[in-house]
């Protein structure tokens, strides 16, 4: 619910969010490739039911402050965004397919995806503080984002209808679509 | 298919689905190409009526075979369009894809007009082909699009509900006179394929 006051309060200002910590929170949200990553692995976590939010959320957190680290040591690198792609429509499939991996392989799946996220999130703010302020935000944001869809996926494998999780797979059919053209954009044009 | 009552949202997944829902304020922020990039992807597949109807016609007769072609079609048909769009992209030739697209339409449409019912693995390879002819037509505008990352988003879950709409209609066919209804939208659809196949739209 922060997340969607802090858009309101933005959006009426009718202004640009200076970068810092909000305009890193909502980071995850206007990357494209990232917004389908994050809930690439989301929906294959969420699969195996909250249990994934426990003590891997910390195998999570620290694979994307490596990931988000690494941005102050070097510019982003092309070829790790590529495989970022390549990731998303693996994991897409993946979900849209109905694969019960085991929660070892997902784990490993999902920390690669956001050490390879948290080193494309590079900010050049020309300020330490700044930059280090909009490192954090996006942290958050991806986090929250990831917890929440799995939460959400979690749920609704666990209550919901049966006819809700094929809507997941039918949007995971999607998101790997999205990024095999986010993808094929990258290399031929 | 089992139906039951869902249990209400925890506050924590509720606020997922606000996340969403107001997660249009954030992309504004990124400029106005992002936004007309997704709303010329999203219209594009809805402005022409070659795509709505041959989109609509593979949910309806993904409803008409019932499960688990009332799912697998509507996953298979996106995967498969991607493939044409990157051969669109990629300036690899399709011959004939128009005349693909309207006969989409038209064969689709009869399927479900004459309420043919194929092994579920022949249906996967007559929807993934004409897949390939869409794809291809979106592919193809995609790289001149405002751009061309939400354009793609766009234009992917613009089908999606384009699909989603054939499945409720075709939910029609679970009664009898319902069924009749949806047979005439099959034939109605095949009708705008031969329309768009001789030129007369």
């Amino acid at each position: 619910m922060f997340l969607a006051t802090a858009s309101a309060a933005a959006a009426h200002g009718g202004m640009e969010v200076s970068p810092g910590f909000v305009s890193g929170l909502w980071h995850p949200l206007a990357v494209p490739a990232h917004c389908l990553a994050i809930l690439a692995i989301a929906m294959l976590q969420g699969r195996h039911g909250l249990v994934v939010l426990q003590f891997r959320s910390l195998i999570f957190a620290a694979a994307l402050f490596l990931g988000l680290s690494a941005t102050l040591l070097s510019p982003p690198v092309y070829s790790l965004y590529i495989a970022l792609l390549s990731l998303t429509i693996i994991t897409g499939l993946l979900v849209a397919l109905g694969r019960q991996l085991p929660l070892t392989l997902v784990t490993g799946l999902s920390a690669i995806i956001l050490l390879l996220v948290g080193f494309d999130s590079g900010v050049s703010t020309g300020s330490w503080g700044v930059t280090i302020a909009a490192l954090a935000g996006i942290a958050i944001g991806i986090i929250l984002l990831n917890a929440a869809i799995t939460e959400l996926v979690a749920h609704i494998h666990d209550a919901w209808p049966n006819w809700t999780k094929i809507g997941v797979r039918v949007v995971a059919s999607w998101v790997a679509a999205i990024a095999a053209l986010i993808l094929s954009l990258q290399l031929f044009t | 298919m089992r139906f039951s009552i869902a249990k209400p949202l925890s506050p924590f997944a509720l606020s997922a689905v606000m996340f969403f829902l107001i997660s249009g304020s954030a992309v504004a922020h990124t400029g106005g190409g992002e936004v007309g990039g997704f709303t010329s992807g999203f219209t594009h597949p809805l402005f022409g009526w070659d795509h709505v109807v041959a989109m609509f016609a593979v949910g309806l007769w993904g409803a008409f075979l019932g499960a688990p072609a009332i799912w697998i079609l509507p996953i298979v048909f996106p995967l498969i369009m991607v493939v044409g769009g990157i051969m669109g992209i990629a300036g690899v030739p399709i011959p004939a894809v128009e005349t693909g697209i309207a006969s989409s339409a038209i064969v689709l449409g009869l399927l479900v007009a004459l309420s043919i019912r194929l092994p579920i693995a022949l249906a996967m390879i007559i929807v993934a082909l004409f897949a390939i002819f869409h794809g291809h037509a979106h592919g193809t505008e995609l790289p001149s699009a405002a751009s061309p990352v939400t354009y793609a988003a766009g234009f992917v879950i613009a089908t999606g509900l384009l699909h989603l709409l054939g499945i409720l209609f075709g939910e029609l066919s679970r009664w009898k006179t319902g069924r009749y209804a949806v047979q005439a939208g099959g034939a109605a659809i095949a009708l705008v394929g031969v329309a768009f196949l001789v030129g007369w739209v």
